[in-house]
């Protein structure tokens, strides 16, 4: 564990500005997203870890699995390629553990039997900084799914902001490891001495009574119902009633982290991918008209079933880090959580 | 030596024409020899007021660099007030263009009759004479296309 | 942050806890009549959710009218609900589903504030909705908050009359319809809960625009190109999520032609084109419809400030053709209406 100051980090970034992308949350009309910085103007603004948000609007997904993705052109000479442009190498800034955990679950289905070429490339070229949550929420509920405020699954390097000025720094991976020689080498530069000092004792203790903290205000907790309790309750009436208020519209697909249905579409002769919902009432119509899922209580099962079970069953996690942003984000307030836990409770 | 005019981009401007006034006024001026741009498209339908705007959006969506509505005169509509209807709607959508900060003068709407045939080719020159200046007006600024 | 708007659940309408308690304990106890005598088979309303959200509320047994809420958080307009046939018939159940045009057809009830009740306006002008299946439930409204407790924007310029739905000239909610009118058909709200509510709140928040449409003239002042910038920077956020055009009373088509694909309108793909093109076509499929309610900037979850586009569109509609939505059930669309005097100095 390293100390790093907000100077070293800043410093660094403001190197490589030309050659990294920078990806971190900004704020835009009062909400904070998940943006590529094209300049370094905002820098002291990003790096400022007290100000950053307990979450942003958007998850990290789509600088991984954009939300549009040109695929090919088909032209008199045949097709063109797109999306084919070596990526540059990447930072992405102050992922939350929930957000880090979240590429870990997309990984298994675009880095699993058949990868994703584009994906790969951009997950390959990203090193992922995150940072631990001080001050959980009570919508949070990372814990019960696997991850926690204090995780570290999916980064490349870990911060917890020890003040306003200085982060433990923690290299988890070789991306990281890399990172953290640069930040010294930086540290270097910017009038301190070279390499980054060591975590002392205080600060050791200081990271684990933060711990401690985050973990105990993470109280939300999530009955996973077992395959066995699902299936008994496919049938029951249950799933109109938990989804009656539901809008059917996509926010909590398109903001959650782990969701990735996508629709392929041609526009002229340019063929894309884009981001679809389960919750639309066209997603699964066919081209004939029929439509399997035009009841909207079906479909929100069809999300509940998929998220909680047969994505577990296949890949071994629920597709879910607790961050909340469904219920967050819902026009209605539809908390998953609640509708999950009820499953259990739930009569026939 | 140099040439200092580009060759000028050819233009794709849409005109939704009215089968009873406008059309036939298009067809007028082509039979009487006028001299009008050949940008223009001729659609023809039946009405100005069959006209949906989701049409124009359309056009502009798929590249047009401009879209014109014509139809009869008020009072003359084959259809009685087909062309009433479409004064109301063509008067929002291009309200709307505009404050979009899509350039209105992309967007015309005139009332040309069977029998003017010259005010039909004043009409389209008019219009790519707009279309043109918009589009000066985009390259010069930050690029940005029609739609 | 699970936010409490200043106090547990919100405060009353109109800042005031006493006021709203009293509101609040008429409508539940309406409610529960209304259910125990079988005159409606659900109440739509606002109810609290375990995790101290205000949700929508489908109540059916009377014993659960007590759940139901009414203070400043309910912000949303209950109205699109009753255009959803699956949810009327699933509420319903399979007695009441029956004989949907017969006297023995399901009858519910629905809480309105005053600007909920001029979409309800609207829906009746349309045939949308069948009046005689209705019981309306008015709540008289000092203005309603957003999650940090702040004023929303739209409350700050309500009238009197509607958000005390005064529904007839020389009315008073209170009082009931002036001698000689004609009888309970013609009415738009059947209960009123509590008195006219004080503008106080109202008055102590952001100051009245000098203009009606000031916002909108703020747009209008900007050079072109300001605009295009303006506009095209928040649809570059759009994720196509639908959500505002879902939770919009008004947008009911059972096929909305955002997803016809022969002939396909616009692409399904977010981009700042097809996007721009979404927005404007829903505005205009609003054109003299869309009465402010404000629900659509509200759901949207990257803050695309709606309520700027629909207002411009009512602005033309108000100046252009002299009309204003939501004022009278008899009321014919603009949009399909002409006047010999109608503008076209646009017109060659």
């Amino acid at each position: 564990m390293k100390v790093l100051t907000r100077k070293a980090l800043e410093a660094l970034l403001a190197a490589r500005v030309e050659e990294w992308e920078l990806i971190a949350p900004v704020e835009i009309d009062g909400k904070s997203y998940f943006h590529a910085l094209n300049s370094g103007s905002r820098l002291g603004e990003v790096t400022d870890a007290s100000a950053a948000p307990l979450l942003t609007v958007n998850p990290v997904k789509e600088f991984f699995f954009p939300r549009r993705q040109e695929l090919y052109v088909q032209g008199p000479e045949g097709i063109t390629s797109l999306d084919s442009e070596p990526q540059r190498p990447r930072l992405l800034l102050f992922a939350r553990p929930c957000d880090a955990r979240g590429l870990g679950v997309l990984d298994r289905v675009f880095l699993g039997e058949v990868p994703d070429a584009s994906y790969a490339a951009r997950r390959e070229a990203t090193t992922i900084v995150g940072l631990h949550c001080l001050e959980p929420d009570s919508r949070c509920f990372c814990s019960a799914v696997g991850g926690g405020p204090f995780g570290t699954e999916g980064m490349d390097m870990a911060l917890t902001p020890l003040d306003e000025s200085r982060f433990a720094a923690e290299a988890l991976t070789e991306k990281g490891e890399a990172l953290l020689a640069a930040l010294g080498a930086a540290a270097g530069k910017a009038g301190g001495a070279p390499g980054l000092p060591d975590a002392g004792e205080a600060e050791r203790r200081l990271v684990e009574s933060l711990r401690a903290k985050a973990e105990a205000a993470v109280s939300r907790d999530l009955e996973i119902p077992s395959p066995e309790a699902l299936a008994a309750r496919f049938e029951s009436d249950y799933w109109i009633e938990a989804s009656r208020s539901c809008l059917a519209c996509g926010v909590c697909s398109y903001l959650c982290p782990t969701c990735h249905c996508f629709d392929i579409v041609d526009e002229g002769y340019l063929r894309l991918r884009c981001w679809d919902t389960c919750s639309a009432d066209t997603f699964t119509r066919t081209a004939a008209g029929e439509n399997h899922h035009k009841h909207k209580h079906t479909r929100y099962r069809q999300r509940v079933f998929h998220k909680f079970g047969w994505f577990k069953e296949n890949y071994g996690t629920v597709s879910c880090v607790g961050c909340g942003r469904c219920t967050r984000h819902c026009p209605v307030k539809i908390d998953i959580a609640e509708v999950v836990n009820g499953v259990g409770a739930s009569h026939g | 030596m140099n040439r200092p005019e580009q060759k000028e981009k050819r233009l794709k401007i849409i005109g939704f024409l009215c089968n009873w006034c406008s059309y036939a006024g298009a067809d007028l001026a082509g039979v009487s020899r006028l001299q009008y741009p050949a940008e223009i498209r001729i659609i023809r339908v039946p009405c100005s007021g069959r006209i949906n705007p989701l049409l124009v959006l359309k056009c502009f969506q798929e590249g047009a660099d401009g879209v014109l509505v014509s139809g009869c005169h008020p009072g003359d509509c084959h259809y009685q007030e087909g062309n009433l209807y479409a004064r109301r709607r063509m008067l929002l959508l291009r309200s709307l263009l505009g404050y979009f900060g899509i350039d209105e003068r992309r967007f015309h709407m005139s009332w040309v009759s069977a029998s003017e045939g010259r005010k039909w080719a004043e009409v389209v020159s008019r219009l790519v004479a707009d279309v043109r200046a918009a589009d000066a007006e985009s390259r010069s600024g930050q690029g940005v296309s029609a739609w | 942050m699970v936010a409490s708007g200043g106090s547990p659940g919100g405060r009353g309408p109109g800042g005031s806890p006493g006021a709203g308690t009293r509101a609040q304990e008429a409508l539940r106890t309406s409610a529960a009549g209304l259910l125990a005598e079988g005159k409606v088979e659900a109440v739509i309303g606002y109810g609290l959710s375990p995790a101290g959200d205000v949700v929508p509320r489908f109540v059916r047994r009377s014993q659960d009218a007590a759940g139901l809420l009414w203070n400043d958080r309910c912000t949303y307009n209950l109205v699109g609900y009753l255009t959803d046939r699956d949810l009327l018939a699933g509420l319903a159940g399979p007695e009441g589903a029956a004989g949907a045009d017969t006297a023995q057809s399901p009858r519910f009830a629905v809480t309105v504030k005053g600007c909920d009740l001029k979409s309800l306006v609207v829906l009746l002008a349309e045939s949308q909705v069948r009046r005689e299946a209705l019981t309306v439930i008015g709540l008289p409204c000092g203005g309603v908050v957003d999650q940090e407790g702040r004023l929303l924007g739209k409350c700050v310029a309500c009238p009197e009359e509607v958000r005390n739905l005064r529904t007839e000239p020389g009315e008073s909610p209170a009082n009931g319809p002036p001698a000689g009118e004609p009888a309970a058909a013609r009415r738009l709200v059947d209960l009123v809960m509590g008195d006219p509510v004080p503008g106080d709140r109202i008055a102590a928040s952001a100051p009245l625009q000098a203009e009606p449409f000031q916002d909108v003239a703020e747009i209008e002042g900007m050079p072109r190109a300001g605009r295009r910038a303006f506009w095209d920077a928040h649809f570059s956020r759009c994720l196509r999520c639908y959500a505002c055009r879902n939770v919009c009373p008004l947008c009911y088509c059972k096929e909305c032609v955002f997803d016809q694909h022969n002939p396909r309108w616009v692409s399904p793909a977010p981009g700042i084109p097809s996007n721009r093109a979404f927005h404007l076509i829903r505005a205009y499929h609003l054109a003299g419809r869309c009465v402010d309610c404000g629900e659509c900037e509200r759901a949207c979850p990257v803050g695309i400030p709606l309520r700027l586009i629909n207002r411009k569109v009512a602005q033309v509609v108000k100046e252009s053709f002299g009309f204003e939505a939501g004022t009278s059930p008899e009321a014919r669309a603009p949009i399909v209406d002409f006047a010999s005097g109608d503008p076209e100095e646009f017109i060659e």
